[in-house]
């Protein structure tokens, strides 16, 4: 409603200097208040006239667009950097080049086809894609034995175009959604709070331009999202798809759509197996809010919904297949739906139950052992999640139990990070959607005059604050891949871009900060600098090296235990 | 105490907005800075190891054109380049890293610029432009610093101070060649503004013709640009040059003999069209010949008929039409600028200048001989601290800038900044010219913008699927290699119509609409 009594034409000019002057003095008192006032790219944008916000979502695509691009110019710096980075592509090549569906979906023993079916489905469109545009020339691009990356530049730019293409399909819309709906719901619960408040029409209008210029630097905070950025095309992958489904079905749930929230969420699981971190919260949420609340027709609606969604996933495999290969395709699929299965018990554990095992030496473990206390670790971790959602979440008060939502699937995705048995350092990208998420509710503006409001809003900036750290953390943690494939370019400036636009770094000039607090951040921060630039610069010998890198492990891996119970403190109060 | 004030005197530097709008685009050029690790441009690939030896005659004995300020500093650089340097990855990161720096030069000068409102658009939308910013950290080139002196040649004659001016204009011309051909412009308002006194003038005697002149001013002028060329070619007189050697020197960097295309970078302009026109009047005559038809294609059936794939590049000679010579072009040329110069001297407001100095750009550009596609950002520069002042030069500044930035995707033609070279371009486009649109002043009269408004802005959106289409042409091979000439062809005909277009429009709009410019 801000929006309307703004975008009319006809304020003259007196008017319009009026507005321009409102604005001016509700930025310089916001400024002090705001975190996100202070940031540089809010500054930018204000240099800009007001018009262009008009253009916003235009402007966020291409923005994002471009730096996803910049990130994915890269040389080959020695070894080729795709074919080695990732299981996904070799996968991707092998099962391109032989079209065939049906084998890669009846296969269970060969990791590399260890996708599950909604993944097949993409990478079968974007061969056929590209050997509709460059079957002409490269005939050889889809076989794996002539490929020759390093003469192949063009091959290498189609596939990180591919990337492209599924992000500005799949993830940017809906990040651009999320930030746009959340501060309209903002708007809307403080518009029900504040209706008879004196205001000036100028004020209104301003407040709605800032509020405008906030959701524009919001999305933005989405998707310039450091760890995607650098994982998915610095190197290669398609985590944009998945955080694309797991955003729509979050959307789905902001906006009471139930059943739409289902059918992606199903997507994002049948993309990427990972996704199954999420899957504890969503199905206390859904039942909470269905069947506990006694809306039989809203679980069955959503039942319904499921159904169709699957008969229409496996639908296409209902062509190429006999009745004795489909009992066999049900078997498989759903075997892929559950990375536990998989994890090969005769490997080491790569997280940190090594350690634990480390240290008892005279009772030998055996890995089964340590893969059973994993389970049973995570289950006791994401219990409490679990039983507080249950408890506070429901019908009556749909708003609060939205945020509590975005709390429980991070601390949830944490736990399953924190304690599983396997470890990947590109994991990391699937818990920190939700943190993202989380800074977006941190920075919005709260209008209303209660009470609380500005110790409201002294909260919410402390807990930026830790945010951003968590976000650099989540740089952190992935810094093994980056000295593995000599990426660090790209890395320092996705992080100084990131920190520098949206004041990630903001709190060492904070003035409302006690000082040890600072210095507790300064240390912390120089640690990590300190640690990279080491081994980065320095070749140090073998042994000293391990230590380095346990100690990276045992830091990063720390500080995300802290801001777990963090998480679990902040959902509770 | 002191370091406390430097240290404020930083963050204020660094909190001006300019600065800002700058660092957030230097993220970006880090990425290609880094990781973009291949030089377009053949020419500066090896100019380090020839200006190494201190000693500007023997320079010029390689293929260089580059005039004498510009290898000076190419050897400071080469100079400054650490000892240790020797893997070539390397030696290129450091000579890209030399670009950024010298583009910092560029951003000081508009940072002290843009302290009035509209002056911000203005610098920003150079700082960012997609020329430079294409052309340097991609192509390889060091346009952003030699544009930024012209750029303060231009702010300098703004601000009235013409000394510095003709100072910094004169240093200019010793770092970008292509800046001599704005002589007769700056010329014309440096005699007008600074040396002529027509106010009190009565025509008694020849001799009272003498007092017009201010004879003082004329000695300060000289003196300053004089200084300024010796200053510039300080090195050649160290070395102990003869004229010979100054004369080789001119013509290597103007040569005598040039095609009239460049064969790399064919440039959008007259001769593009005139190729193209050639092109189809060749196939008719070829029709002819066929069936016999006129006595007058018969004729010249005696001559060979150039066969060639290439439709524009090697289109130096010609079939149908007369070839070019370089008098035509210079004839062409002096009308144009004469033109746009005669208004100048009978009113020399700042406007008025930058308006005949796009215009003499222009004519270079359009009717030059070897242009460069690259050479578009002559005319980008002074037009964009014109658009400010007029709401209905915006649409000539739209089709000139996205037409010109079109132009010269071609010569970076490395699959890999595809992508990118597009969405910077579009944001641009989307930036500047809704923040164009929504702060230049509108005319007194609020009259109607003559110009074809909507036709440009449809001109200007059909660019994209143009670019793609001509891709696709390009990527596919049907049957022979005919498809990519002809997709080069349509890309830079459909370019130099754009161009051509607005060149009209900003024509019509400086010789006929005198309120405008008053």
């Amino acid at each position: 409603m801000f929006e309307q009594s703004v975008s009319s034409n006809d304020i003259n000019l007196y008017d319009f200097e009026l507005l321009q002057e409102e604005k001016k003095n509700l930025q310089k008192k916001f400024r002090r208040k705001y975190h996100i006032f202070q940031t540089n790219i809010f500054q930018i944008l204000t240099l800009f006239p007001q018009v262009l916000l008009k253009w916003d979502i235009a402007l966020i695509t291409l923005l994002s667009t471009l730096v996803r691009n910049c990130v994915a110019v890269g040389g080959f710096t020695g070894e080729s950097t795709i074919i080695g980075s990732d299981n996904h592509h070799k996968s991707w090549i092998n099962f391109t080049s032989s079209f065939s569906l049906k084998k890669w979906a009846l296969s269970n023993t060969n990791t590399e086809y260890s996708r599950p079916i909604i993944f097949g489905y993409h990478s079968l469109l974007m061969s056929y894609l590209g050997n509709y545009l460059f079957d002409g020339r490269h005939k050889s691009w889809f076989t794996l034995k002539a490929l020759k990356l390093e003469e192949n530049l063009e091959f290498r730019s189609f596939l990180k175009f591919t990337v492209c293409l599924t992000d500005a399909l799949m993830y940017i819309p809906p990040a651009i959604w999320f930030a746009k709906m959340y501060g309209r719901l903002v708007a809307e619960k403080v518009n029900a709070a504040t209706k008879n408040t004196s205001k000036t029409t100028f004020e209104i209008a301003a407040v709605g331009h800032l509020k405008q210029l906030v959701n524009f630097i919001n999305s933005l905070i989405i998707l310039f999202q450091p760890t995607v950025l650098l994982i998915d095309h610095a190197f290669f992958g398609y985590h944009g798809f998945t955080l694309g489904a797991l955003l729509l079905s979050i959307n789905n749930i902001f906006d009471n759509k139930l059943g739409g929230a289902c059918v992606f969420y199903i997507l994002a699981i049948f993309f990427d197996q990972n996704c199954i971190v999420f899957a504890p919260v969503f199905i206390v949420y859904f039942l909470k809010m269905t069947i506990f609340s006694f809306s039989l027709l809203d679980f069955a609606s959503i039942v319904f919904a499921v159904f169709m969604a699957l008969s229409l996933l496996y639908f296409p495999m209902y062509i190429y297949l006999d009745s004795q290969e489909t009992l066999n395709l049900l078997k498989t699929s759903l075997l892929k739906l559950c990375p536990l299965t998989f994890t090969n018990t005769e490997n080491d554990s790569t997280n940190f139950w090594i350690y634990i095992k480390a240290l008892f030496i005279n009772k030998s473990i055996s890995n089964e052992d340590l893969k059973l206390l994993s389970r049973v670790v995570k289950v006791v971790s994401i219990l409490p999640t679990c039983i507080y959602m249950f408890k506070s979440c429901s019908i009556s008060k749909k708003s609060k139990s939205k945020i509590i939502l975005l709390y429980g699937l991070a601390s949830c995705s944490l736990s399953f990070y924190l304690f599983s048995y396997d470890f990947d350092c590109t994991s990391i990208v699937l818990p920190m959607l939700p943190l993202t998420l989380i800074i977006v509710k941190c920075n919005q503006i709260i209008d209303s005059k209660e009470k609380g409001n500005s110790f409201k809003v002294e909260n919410n900036n402390y807990s930026l604050h830790m945010l951003f750290f968590i976000q650099n953390m989540s740089m952190y943690t992935i810094w093994p891949l980056i000295s593995e494939y000599d990426l660090f370019p790209q890395y320092a400036i996705i992080i100084f871009l990131y920190n520098w636009m949206f004041g990630g770094l903001d709190i060492f000039s904070a003035s409302h900060i006690q000082l040890y607090i600072k210095l507790f951040y300064m240390l912390l921060y120089s640690i990590m600098a300190l640690t990279i630039i080491l081994s980065e610069s320095i070749v140090l010998s073998t042994e000293f090296q391990d230590k380095m890198n346990i100690f990276m492990f045992l830091l990063s891996h720390s500080s995300f235990f802290v801001s777990w119970l963090w998480l679990q403190y902040k959902m509770i109060m | 105490m002191s370091v406390k004030q430097a240290f404020s005197k930083i963050t204020q530097f660094l909190d001006s907005p300019l600065i800002k709008i700058w660092v957030f685009s230097l993220f970006f050029k880090l990425f290609l800075i880094f990781n973009y690790t291949r030089i377009h441009n053949t020419k500066l690939v090896n100019i380090l190891d020839i200006t190494k030896t201190l000693s500007p005659i023997k320079w010029y004995h390689e293929d260089l054109d580059y005039p004498p300020l510009f290898m000076y500093f190419q050897h400071a650089i080469s100079l400054l380049k650490p000892k240790q340097l020797k893997d070539p990855r390397m030696l290129i990161l450091y000579q890209k890293l030399t670009v950024t720096i010298s583009e910092f030069i560029c951003v000081i000068i508009f940072n002290v610029y843009s302290m009035e409102k509209y002056n911000l658009l203005i610098s920003a939308s150079i700082i960012l432009n997609p020329c430079i910013f294409l052309l340097d950290n991609i192509y390889f080139d060091y346009n952003g610093f030699a544009y930024g002196f012209l750029a303060l040649s231009i702010i300098h004659v703004q601000r009235k101070s013409i000394l510095k001016a003709a100072f910094i204009y004169t240093v200019s011309i010793f770092l970008n060649k292509n800046f001599i051909f704005m002589v007769p412009c700056f010329c014309a308002i440096f005699v007008k503004s600074y040396c002529l006194k027509l106010e009190k003038f009565e025509f008694k005697t020849y001799l009272s013709l003498l007092k017009i002149f201010k004879w003082n001013k004329i000695m300060k002028l000289t003196l300053v640009i004089s200084s300024a060329i010796l200053l510039s070619l300080i090195p050649f007189f160290v070395q102990k040059a003869t004229f010979k050697d100054f004369e080789e020197t001119y013509y290597k960097i103007y040569p005598k003999k040039s095609l009239l295309i460049n064969e790399k970078q064919s440039p959008s302009n007259v001769w593009t069209l005139y190729s193209l026109f050639d092109n189809s009047l060749s196939q008719l005559f070829k029709y002819f010949n066929k069936i016999n038809k006129f006595k007058y294609f018969a004729k010249r059936n005696s001559m060979p008929v150039n066969e060639s794939n290439d439709f524009i590049n090697s289109k130096n000679l010609f079939n149908a039409l007369p070839d070019i010579e370089p008098r035509i072009n210079f004839y062409f040329i002096a009308f144009y600028q004469f033109l746009a110069i005669i208004p100048l001297f009978f009113n020399y407001e700042f406007k008025r200048f930058i308006g005949s100095l796009t215009l003499c750009c222009y004519s270079i550009y359009l009717f030059g001989r070897n242009i460069k596609s690259t050479d578009i950002l002559l005319v980008i520069i002074p037009f964009t601290f014109l658009v400010i002042f007029d709401k209905r030069l915006l649409t000539p500044f739209m089709l000139l800038t996205s037409c010109g930035i079109v132009s010269i995707f071609p010569i970076i033609n490395s699959p890999d900044v595809f992508m990118m070279k597009l969405t910077y371009t579009t944001i641009w486009m989307i930036i500047f010219y809704i923040s164009f649109n929504s702060s230049v002043k509108n005319n007194a009269e609020n009259r109607r913008v003559w110009f074809f408004d909507r036709l440009s802005l449809i001109y200007i959106v059909s660019l994209f699927p143009m670019i793609i289409f001509c891709g696709v042409l390009n990527t596919f091979e049907f049957k022979s290699k005919k498809y990519k000439q002809i997709a080069s062809l349509i890309y830079n005909c459909y370019c130099s119509l754009g161009i051509i277009t607005s060149w009209f429009g900003l024509s019509w709009l400086y010789n006929f609409d005198e309120h405008m410019w008053t």
